[in-house]
């Protein structure tokens, strides 16, 4: 509106005429408009002043002169243009004027005032409207021209986003595929169950770069040592009680200390090393306060590629050393239970761990030997005998917590079979000695009267008449007394052994016969057969023992028959495969025999298959035990229903030796 | 000679006494070490059958009371029991040990003449 207004008082009419002829009053208003410039003056007109109408009046044509003529050429061609002509013939001037100034119109004067300024007025508002459509136009074109470019921004705009976008998800691309090789490589870092699988799988993943030699690990050993994975071919070997680092607190590339570290320890040059220093909780325990472990690349990468496999390196470190943790770890766990099973295993006694539904959950190596097959339920008693072995059996709770139930039981069978050899033996000993002290009682009290018996006989015989039939009567009491008075000096020395335990010579034939009398009663009840040596056969022993070890013998096969059952003792010699004569006392019976399941176990200290009060089941223990004692063992054939033959070996003795 | 014979067993020294008497010694018996000591005393005999355990004094208790055994040979008798320490042959002061029982009685006087005569 301002500009409107502007333009409106800018705009004005320009008459153009001689100075005598002013513009007439008849225009009234408009007089304040118009501008008038005197053609015939010599004053310039400044046409580049806006005019929005221009008048010529030319009341006489004589004043045209070819100045003002030439003067006019440089109107303005836009501003309406009025002709006011003195008279309607036009001469020679005019119309070169008409020639080249475009007038609108072309007034005959005198011309109306008032008429001419509705002319005026029209040209004016017309000239108006033209100046305001032309401001619109320019507008419009403004705006548009604004508009366009604003179109064009906003291509570039989206053009540039466009680019932004591609941009952005190429990265995003190059980004998912680093997230994926990341997370295949935590995969593949989950699976690693040893430090050389670690270096296998850190080879593997840093293969892309093709400047980057296999990588080489440093790290702390068992105990104080240090050791170093490192590849040959495809093989990751260590080598133990190497020198120790050089700190790395960061990763750092090529700086010499580690250059030279590993050029000392593998006897070559590296020009160019990463070393990666690799963090381990687990080793706080580290008492130089190295680092822990430390990994390095030989390499040969460009300047442009370094940071690219640092990165890379970087976004592994974590996750790598987690995994190096967790390893060393499971390898500490892994020994410390070793060591506890070495431990358990160590352990002599079978020891076993059952769980509350005596489900077992662990065993030593001692169990596992010994107790393995044992019924379930006698694994559970306080006292267990075994594949010739007893044991004691201890049980120990273990509890979870404090006011917890015990979950599990620890049974310790503590093996107390020599205990109980030794305790036997003891109490064989005691018995008899126990009998040996009663023997003697009864000896001295029998060998008394016995004396008077015999010698009595003895006198009487002597005083009696030849022909007396007493003779024969009193011979056979005095040699009854002889047989009582053989009985007692055996069981003497029977049941007293020899308290120096002295080695004797004798023959196995005396040993025999001295151990019979005292069985007479066992004997007479079978059919009995004594087939003795003919030749003199000695063995070294102690004879009291070994008349123990006859007398339990025959015992035995007695208590093996029914009444009437054939019983055979014998005495020879036998020659085994070391060319060495033996003596053989072999007693033989026609019992039951033994069945193939006793036969392993007869020998062993409480094994009986005798009913209750007829044996200890120490007796063939001890005997054996007594044999061997002199070099000689017992061995026994058997043949269930048809009998058993022991026969005691022992080492035969030259004769005059 | 004249023997004595101290034993508690009346057949010991019934049958000793009827061998020594067959070949003609003179015999006396005690039969406890309480009347032997007394015999003994009162008989001064050449040779004495001496048991080792009796009732009241034992044979080596009566040959502590007699230290010079008035000269007398003394045999020490004694059931054998298979330990010496009980049968006495562990005590001093006797010529002459023999077990019971005799293997033979006569073989016995025979021992006991011998060993006077060599006195």
């Amino acid at each position: 509106m301002g500009a409107f207004s502007l333009i409106k008082l800018k705009r004005s009419i320009l008459w153009l005429g001689p100075r005598s002829e002013q513009p007439p009053k008849a225009l009234g208003d408009l007089l304040s408009k118009v501008q008038f410039v005197p053609i015939d003056s010599k004053a310039s007109i400044n046409f580049k002043k806006h005019y929005s109408v221009i008048v010529i009046s030319i009341p006489d044509v004589s004043i045209l002169t070819e100045e003002i003529l030439e003067s006019f050429k440089s109107l303005p061609s836009k501003p309406k243009k009025f002709l006011l002509l003195g008279q309607s013939q036009l001469d020679e001037r005019c119309k070169s004027l008409l020639n080249f100034v475009h007038f609108h119109q072309i007034l005959i004067l005198p011309e109306d005032g008032k008429e001419l300024g509705n002319k005026l007025e029209i040209a004016l508002q017309e000239d108006e409207r033209n100046r305001t459509a032309q401001e619109n136009r320019k507008k419009v074109r403004n705006a548009s021209q604004a508009l366009e470019s604003k179109t064009s921004g906003l291509e570039n705009l989206v053009q540039e986003r466009t680019a932004h976008i591609q941009l952005t998800k190429r990265e995003i691309e190059a980004k998912v595929s680093r997230v994926r090789g990341l997370i295949r490589f935590l995969k593949e870092l989950a699976l690693v169950v040893s430090v050389e699988d670690l270096l296998h799988l850190l080879r593997t993943e840093a293969k892309i770069f093709h400047e980057v030699k296999e990588p080489l690990l440093a790290y702390h050993g068992q105990g104080s040592s240090y050791q170093m994975l490192f590849f040959q071919g495809s093989s990751v070997l260590k080598k133990e009680e190497i020198e120790a680092w050089p700190d790395v607190y960061q990763i750092r590339l090529n700086d010499k200390r580690d250059s030279q570290y590993l050029a000392d320890l593998y006897g070559r040059p590296f020009a160019q090393v990463l070393s990666i220093p690799v963090n381990i909780h687990g080793s706080s325990d580290n008492k130089e306060r190295i680092t822990p472990a430390v990994l390095y690349f030989e390499h040969s990468l460009s300047e442009e590629n370094r940071p690219q496999f640092i990165e890379f390196i970087e976004e592994r470190l974590q996750p790598v050393s987690l995994a190096l943790d967790r390893v060393f770890l499971e390898r500490d766990l892994t020994e410390a239970s070793l060591l506890w099973e070495r431990t358990f295993d160590g352990i002599s006694d079978p020891v076993a761990i059952f769980d509350s539904d005596a489900k077992l959950i662990r065993s030593n190596r001692a169990f596992q030997n010994s107790l393995q097959g044992l019924d379930k339920e006698a694994l559970f008693h306080e006292k267990i005998q075994h594949n010739s072995r007893i044991y004691d059996v201890q049980t120990y709770p273990i509890s979870g917590g404090q006011d917890a139930l015990p979950t599990n039981v620890v049974i310790h069978y503590v093996d107390v079979t020599v205990a109980h050899q030794l305790q036997k033996q003891m109490i064989q000993q005691e018995k008899m000695a126990a009998l040996g002290h009663m023997a003697g009682n009864i000896a001295h009290e029998l060998n008394n009267p016995l004396t008077g018996i015999r010698s009595l006989s003895q006198v009487m015989l002597q005083t009696l008449p030849k022909e007396s039939v007493v003779r024969e009567d009193l011979t056979e009491v005095e040699k009854a007394a002889e047989r009582c008075q053989n009985i007692i000096t055996n069981l003497l020395e029977f049941s007293r052994g020899s308290v120096d335990k002295k080695l004797v010579r004798v023959s196995v034939n005396e040993i025999v016969e001295k151990t019979l009398p005292l069985l007479k009663t066992v004997v007479s009840r079978f059919n009995t057969q004594i087939d003795l040596s003919k030749e003199n056969v000695d063995v070294l022993v102690e004879p009291q023992l070994m008349q123990q070890v006859v007398f339990n013998l025959i015992k035995n096969a007695a208590q093996a028959m029914e009444d009437g059952g054939k019983l055979s003792i014998s005495t020879g010699t036998e020659v085994h495969d070391n060319e060495q004569s033996m003596a053989v006392i072999q007693i033989k019976d026609s019992g039951v025999g033994i069945s193939e399941q006793d036969r392993e176990q007869i020998f062993d200290f409480f094994f009986t298959t005798k009913e209750e009060g007829q044996g200890t089941g120490l007796g063939l223990s001890m005997s054996r035990s007594i044999v061997k004692g002199f070099g000689g063992d017992i061995l026994l054939k058997t043949e269930p229903g048809v009998g058993s033959e022991f026969s005691v070996l022992l080492p035969r003795q030259q004769a005059g030796k | 000679m004249k023997i004595l014979i101290v034993d508690d067993e009346a057949l010991v020294r019934k049958s000793l006494k009827r061998a020594a008497e067959s070949r003609g010694h003179e015999v006396f018996e005690a039969q406890d070490g309480d009347e032997g000591l007394k015999s003994w005393g009162e008989l001064s005999p050449d040779l004495v059958f001496l048991d080792v355990l009796m009732p009241g004094l034992t044979g080596p208790q009566l040959l502590q009371e007699l230290p010079d055994r008035k000269g007398a040979v003394t045999i020490l008798m004694s059931a054998y029991t298979g330990d010496e320490e009980s049968d006495g042959r562990a005590w001093p002061n006797y010529d002459l040990f023999i077990s019971k029982p005799f293997e033979n009685i006569f073989e016995v006087v025979e021992k006991a003449e011998q060993l006077y005569s060599e006195k």
